[in-house]
């Protein structure tokens, strides 16, 4: 397949996935801006690796293999930038999540601060744990599909999640009893 | 579950993110053309380099040469 044969297959490619990566990378990243380089990105290696698609796996699983990729990479570089006392900021919606909930303004102030709490224990995860969670939750994706995707088995997908939302729930459980 | 609200807001897709995501086919041949062309400047500069360092060899050998001939007349006079 050359250039000018998958282009049309591509721009298919991107009319229907390119949402729901952008959305998969915002909840990773927690940023505007690193989100929209890490799915334009993921965009790039997609229509790269178009003519080496064998169909052996379905389209669905593969452009999910791809961006937790590439997530992992933007993922693990944020964790190097941390290290040497870059901080990358959370954006200002995800102290909101639960917030808009709310209907009194104190409430809401302390539900945006359980908010940037839980953000932040999602953020100190394991790279694998997060992005298993957050296809889980993000992308309603089952076990089997996730499994695929990080090209490991169904009990580690299991293991990772169960791992995760103890951690999770840990980190409510401290800020409820603060 | 408690975790789940969490993930209940929908992000705001940036407008123009289908157009620039479609720009990728271009990005790849530009960052084709970038590549070759460093190879290319890479490749001259290389052989440039053999070519130099052949040449500087050759004219060693000859200044050796020469002064051989020089220190040693009867060489050419036996």
């Amino acid at each position: 397949m050359n250039t000018n044969t998958s282009t049309p297959i591509f721009e298919e490619i991107v009319s229907a996935y390119d949402a729901k990566v952008y959305k998969l990378c915002w909840y990773l990243l927690k940023n505007r801006s690193d989100a929209q380089d890490c799915t334009q990105d993921i965009f790039i290696a997609i229509f790269q690796a178009l003519p080496n698609f064998k169909q052996e796996s379905s389209l669905n699983t593969w452009v999910y293999r791809i961006s937790t990729n590439k997530c992992y990479e933007y993922l693990r570089r944020k964790k190097r930038k941390k290290r040497f006392g870059i901080h990358v900021q959370i954006d200002h919606f995800f102290s909101q999540t639960i917030a808009s909930q709310q209907q009194n303004p104190e409430e809401s102030a302390l539900a945006a601060e359980k908010s940037l709490y839980f953000w932040k224990a999602v953020d100190k995860l394991p790279l694998q744990q997060q992005i298993a969670y957050t296809l889980y939750n993000v992308e309603d994706m089952s076990y089997q599909e996730i499994a695929e995707a990080l090209q490991t088995s169904l009990s580690a997908v299991e293991s990772l999640l169960f791992r995760a939302r103890r951690k999770l729930a840990e980190a409510l459980a401290e800020w409820d009893n603060k | 579950m408690e975790q789940e609200k969490f993930y209940a807001q929908q992000p705001t897709i940036p407008l123009g993110l289908r157009q620039q995501l479609l720009k990728a086919p271009k990005i790849v041949n530009k960052q084709k053309k970038e590549r070759s062309f460093w190879l290319l400047t890479a490749c001259f500069f290389l052989l440039l380099n053999l070519g130099l360092y052949i040449q500087f060899e050759k004219q060693q050998e000859e200044a050796t040469l020469a002064s051989y001939d020089y220190l040693t007349p009867s060489y050419l006079y036996p």
